[in-house]
């Protein structure tokens, strides 16, 4: 018997994160028992923030290492003779963007936990094996380990949307989104089943080989696929969980996993219609073109009537996601370039818009309603400024990242004929535009409904909020040529579409 | 080295700018005035740079470029057009900058004086000197210009902080109208300019130069003349008008506009609103006279259109007169230096459409010294008499305030053009340029020049009896309190006065250049000669030098004559005017109310504008059909779907919602196997 030749450098990314939650679980454990640590006296403010600097620490790493990865241009499988996890240039550049989302995530926490008092070591360690479980899905080529990472991130996604635990509406999330996650990821499984059925193999490369598009049992398996992706990207008509979901959890989880689980989630879907499913049969096109009319159409009259700013911004993600899958019905080069691109803004604009929710959080009385913005200009003029940069971001007006991206995304589908699917993305970007502008109006125009008392800005927060908006602004004006000290050239449309030619073997 | 000449004074706007919006911090107000005269007054001493080296080329070549880069590029193959952002330093632009720069430090150096007490919470005196640095930037870049593209953002510059300053005391309502007054009348101007400037760029982009460049106007000048623009067949002189004459009228709108002539001078008398140096600056000495620069500017196109430049002469003639007469009846002593600003500006228009391009440019030269001197001159009055304008309540103040008397008095004879003084030898030239020209009717519009030449001599000395002779009307506390202003305030005013008189030299004409040979005087018509070059060559002087000494003899009597008038009538028999108004009151009346003009556009214009665009543009089309059907209409649709249909598929119950993706799942399935 001989070992096989493993690659461990796949294993990088993946590693550090996996490694990083056991350290903050193991950290937790002692640092709560010992009431001094090197001589100092320890409160529990302070356990957190380390266990954050932690965990923001090993997600360092593994941005570095995936970045080193990409920057290499290599392309390597953990294991040669059964190829189930590849590290290209595009799980790489995935990878790296999904740890950042969550080291920002971490850093957003440290302030929101105290306040509310759920300070607890473990989410930092939940935060990261989700993390663990998004790496693995992105870089996943075979049917299991996309399965593998699905549900190692969503578990313990479960357990953070219930973290408020004395909080009822924190429960109900969480309940619910275990309940109706099951059940999607149940759909999942039977149609990989389905596929493995046909093919005879799990990996990517087996399933295209294999798949015949007058069976049956193919086309089953592919549609129970797609339904099982369609429910974690939030597309209509599998969507309705996000809004109670994104509502009862916590805000700086809702922060997280409303982008993190779209980047994940998108970036695996568009692996698996590139590599398993031989680009895109006719009737595939149909389903996604089906699919992106109704989540636009939905997520934006939906947002429209919402009187919670967490409500408003999940039907808000719905209809982004129904934007980014524009961008698969195309199915060219450009449009899936443009998926990518839009996924790197949408980070920064939607983890700002939540950053901004997370910062208004005091004492457990989360400003939520949208009537509570009122007059926010006035009590809080920093704050305000950056809510209406990434609303106007959200809406897509010129001069912002969010008008950069929905540019590249509706040019590839006019590019590739999709012209309808177009028109109501833009006829709807003009609806979003009531709702996005709504808090804007009210923060700068109405007065004040009561004295509103706010928590100062921690520098945690600020330094998000900053880096947010920054980005927010930068790629609006330079989306591609944007040139940083230490960083270089930060040349992300570049290097959206590298590693996507690389995915379609172009 | 050239583009420092407009970046100088905006970098000193930018300071004020930063300061005052962003630092918010009282500024050391030496630091203020150091960067605002420093910056324009180095700007004059780089001016004066350029027009040395200009002197040192040969006369054909006498044009320096800075070329900044590439501005505008649009379009492909031969159609390309592509616009830099170029400065071009050659006579007319050299003798404008020197003009706009070092009038225009001698206006800040008074400002310091005049703006002093204006220390209120709104940072008045830095604001002040923010704006007036944002002109002459403006108004450098308008002159400088190389091509009609950025000359038109120096024209919109200008336009702006003359808006800005008119209503520089803002608090009272009345400022801010007359600045949206100006503002709105340009606008009528701007608009033909414009389709002036895409006129010009059509003709040339159809010879194969797309280009706004003046240089290719210039070249080409001479084929734009052949062209036509079709039109439809019922329109007057239609099929076909005339290029040249089309693009030269729309141009010259804009100038009307600008220059404040008939039918769009009305903005100007209420510019007066505006701080004293700055109706010295921006309407008298500097901006009002844009139109004429560009008119000599462009003058290779406008000698190639004979119709337009006949409506310019005329237009130019009826105005002078027009608001000459005007004059005569204000009692506000800057009304009638508006009124009589408006009116030389007419004379200047009045040459440059008889193809005297020199006797404008000459003219536009000498008035910005004497007219900016007599604004100064009456704003040292005004700070004299509190803040008093109306020459009713003056009187006798020759003594009370000599220096500024004395001032005042060189710049009253160089406008009603004493022998030797500036103003004398630039009217003479205008006069003679219609006396020579070809328009139709020139013998008339001489005649008008020279009946204004007279009606501006009186009206020029009734303004000075009646403030500085007589008896003293003022109240008893302001007569005993009253001095010349501080040293900030009368010092430039020396050194304009010094100019008013003498500034005719550099254009001393044939005639009388030969008295002073040997003199100190080596050449006659020496600007003349150094513009000759730039500009469109004008109609030959074939006149023997015994006519020109008649016809300006005859000029000089009817000002004496006007002048003696004003004497007999607001020194000698002060009871008389009140008679003679009683004696003609319907036409006193109709003039001292300005031949009610802004009453007729009120009402003819003004009015029915506003209530069609209230009641039909607003309330009826926007309120009603886009707001109200399209913007609310759509809005309440799509709300009503959410809220009366989407709202109830969504349960709020976790097997309603896998319901849904059921129902979701076995669609697609169902759709995927068929």
């Amino acid at each position: 018997m001989s070992f096989p030749d493993l690659n461990f450098s796949v294993l990088a990314p993946i590693g550090f994160v996996a490694v990083g939650a056991m350290v903050v679980l193991m950290g937790e454990v002692f640092l709560s028992r010992a009431r001094t640590f090197l001589g100092r006296e320890i409160t529990e403010a302070w356990i957190g923030s380390m266990l954050a600097l932690t965990s923001i620490v090993f997600l360092a790493l593994a941005i570095y290492a995936a970045w080193a990865a990409f920057a290499a241009g290599s392309s390597a499988v953990f294991n040669p003779d059964n190829p189930m996890l590849r590290l290209d240039s595009f799980s790489a550049l995935v990878s790296g963007v999904i740890a950042l989302a969550s080291l920002l995530s971490c850093a957003l926490a440290i302030a929101y936990l105290a306040d509310l008092r759920i300070n607890h070591g473990e989410f930092y360690a939940l935060v990261l094996l989700a993390t663990a479980g998004m790496l693995l899905m992105v870089a996943a080529v075979d049917l299991l380990v996309v399965f593998l990472g699905l549900e190692l991130m969503s578990i313990p996604i479960y357990v953070l949307a219930g973290f408020d635990r004395r909080k009822l509406r924190s429960n109900e999330s969480a309940l619910k989104y275990f309940v109706i996650g099951s059940f999607a990821s149940a759909v999942l499984l039977y149609g990989m089943a389905l596929l493995y059925g046909t093919a005879g193999a799990t990996s990517f490369e087996a399933i295209r080989a294999g798949f015949d598009a007058e069976s049956p049992m193919a086309l089953i398996g592919l549609g129970l696929v797609v339904v099982g992706f369609a429910f974690k990207i939030s597309s209509v008509p599998f969507h309705q969980w996000t809004p109670d979901v994104y509502e009862g959890a916590p805000s700086v989880v809702t922060a997280f996993m409303s982008v993190t689980v779209k980047i994940a989630a998108f970036a695996t879907l568009m692996r698996l219609l590139a590599l398993a499913f031989g680009g895109l049969g006719a009737t595939l096109v149909d389903v996604l073109w089906v699919l992106a009319a109704l989540t636009i159409f939905v997520g934006n009259v939906m947002a429209i009537i919402q009187e919670n700013v967490k409500r408003l911004l999940a039907y808000s993600s719905v209809a982004h996601a129904g934007y980014l899958l524009i961008g698969f019905v195309t199915g060219t080069i450009e449009g899936y370039t443009a998926v990518l691109f839009y996924l790197f803004i949408y980070l920064f604009m939607n983890l700002g818009a939540f950053g901004v929710v997370v910062a208004l959080a005091h004492r457990g009385q989360e400003c939520e309603r949208v009537e509570s913005f009122a007059g926010l200009a006035r009590s809080r003029p920093g704050l305000a400024a950056l809510m209406t940069l990434f609303m106007i971001s959200l809406a897509g007006i010129p001069g912002t990242a969010g008008f950069i991206a929905k540019f590249v995304v509706f040019s590839a589908a006019v590019k590739a004929g999709v012209i309808w699917l177009t028109i109501l993305g833009v006829l709807m970007s003009v609806v979003s535009i009531y709702y996005y502008l709504r808090i804007p109006v009210l923060m700068y125009m109405k007065e004040p409904a009561e004295d509103a008392e706010f928590a100062e800005v921690s520098s945690g927060e600020a330094l998000v909020l900053g880096l947010c908006a920054a980005a927010v602004l930068c790629f609006g004006i330079l989306p591609n040529d944007l040139t940083l000290p230490l960083l270089g050239k930060l040349r992300l449309l570049d290097w959206a579409q590298e590693s996507v030619k690389l995915l379609l073997g172009a | 080295m050239l583009r420092w000449i407009p970046l100088l004074p905006l970098a000193a706007a930018a300071y004020h700018g930063v300061m005052l919006a962003f630092v918010r911090r009282p500024t050391p107000r030496w630091a203020t005035i150091a960067i605002s005269c420093g910056s324009v007054a180095l700007s004059f001493v780089l001016a004066c740079v350029g027009f040395w080296k200009l002197r040192g080329l040969a006369p054909e070549s006498r044009v320096l470029v800075d070329e900044i880069y590439t501005w505008i590029s649009a379009g492909v193959g031969d159609q390309a057009f592509s616009s830099d952002l170029a400065f071009a330093l050659d006579p007319i632009s050299a003798v404008m900058a020197l003009v706009v720069t070092g009038v225009g430090a001698l206006i800040h150096i008074y400002s310091v004086g005049y703006m002093d007490d204006d220390d209120r919470e709104d940072k008045g005196f830095q604001r002040f000197f923010c704006y007036l640095n944002l002109f002459t930037f403006s108004m450098l870049v308008l002159v400088l210009a190389d091509n009609l593209v950025l000359m038109f953002v120096g024209w919109e510059g200008v336009g702006l902080c003359s808006y800005l300053l008119i209503g520089f005391w803002y608090s009272d309502r009345f400022n801010a109208y007359c600045g949206s007054k100006a503002f709105i009348v340009n606008r009528i101007g701007d608009f033909a300019f414009l389709v002036g400037i895409f006129l010009v760029f059509r003709a040339l982009a159809d010879l194969g130069a797309p280009s706004v460049g003046f240089a290719d106007i210039e070249k080409h000048a001479a084929q734009m003349a052949a062209m036509t623009l079709p039109v439809p067949a019922w329109m007057p002189f239609g099929p076909d008008w005339s290029l040249v004459n089309t693009a030269a009228l729309c141009l010259f709108v804009g100038a009307c506009g600008k220059s404040a002539q008939l039918p769009l001078y009305v903005w100007l008398p209420d510019a007066m609103a505006g701080p004293t140096p700055v109706s010295a600056l921006i309407h008298a000495a500097t901006m009002v006279t844009a139109g004429v620069y560009m008119v000599c500017r462009l003058s290779f196109l406008f000698a190639v259109a004979p119709e337009a430049s006949a409506v310019v002469a005329w237009v130019g003639g009826v105005t002078a007169i027009f608001a000459a007469t005007i004059a005569i009846a204000q009692t506000d002593i800057k009304k009638v230096l508006a009124y009589s600003t408006v009116s030389q500006l007419g004379y200047m228009f009045l040459a440059a459409g008889c193809g005297g391009y020199t006797a404008a440019l000459f003219h536009l030269g000498t008035h910005a010294f004497f007219k900016a001197l007599l604004f100064l001159g009456a704003g040292a009055v005004i700070l004299a008499m509190h803040h008093e304008q109306d020459i009713e309540k003056m009187g006798g103040l020759h003594r009370r305030i000599w220096r500024t008397h004395l001032v005042f008095l060189a710049g009253v004879l160089a406008i009603a053009g004493f022998p030797g003084f500036s103003g004398f030898f630039s009217k003479d030239e205008i006069l003679l340029a219609a006396y020579t020209s070809h328009v139709p009717g020139h013998q008339w519009l001489y005649a008008i020049g020279v009946a204004t030449a007279g009606l501006t001599a009186f009206y020029m000395f009734r303004l000075y009896f009646r403030t500085f002779w007589g008896k003293s009307r003022a109240p008893k506390a302001l007569r005993d309190h009253m001095r010349d202003p501080v040293a900030w305030v009368i010092d430039p005013l020396w050194v304009l006065a010094f100019f008013s008189i003498f500034a005719g030299i550099v254009g001393l004409p044939q005639a009388y250049g030969d008295w002073f040979r040997g003199w100190g005087v080596e050449e006659s018509n020496s600007l003349a000669k150094f513009l000759a070059p730039a500009l469109a060559p004008g109609e030959p002087h074939a006149l023997a030098h015994s006519t020109e000494y008649w016809m300006a003899l005859g000029t000089v009597l009817l000002a004496a004559l006007g002048a003696a008038l004003a004497w007999l009538l607001y020194v000698r028999r002060p009871e008389l005017p009140g008679r003679i108004a009683r004696a003609v009151a319907a036409v006193y009346r109709l003039v001292l109310n300005k031949y009610y003009v802004d009453e007729v556009y009120d009402a003819a214009v003004v009015r029915p504008l506003v209530r069609f665009s209230d009641r039909v543009l607003f309330r009826g089309i926007d309120a009603g059909l886009i707001d109200g059907a399209a913007v609310n209409g759509t809005a309440r649709t799509v709300r009503g779907i959410a809220a009366n249909g989407l709202k109830y598929a969504h349960s709020g119950l976790t097997q309603g919602y896998i319901f849904f993706m059921l129902a979701g799942a076995v669609a697609l399935v169902g759709y995927l196997v068929r």
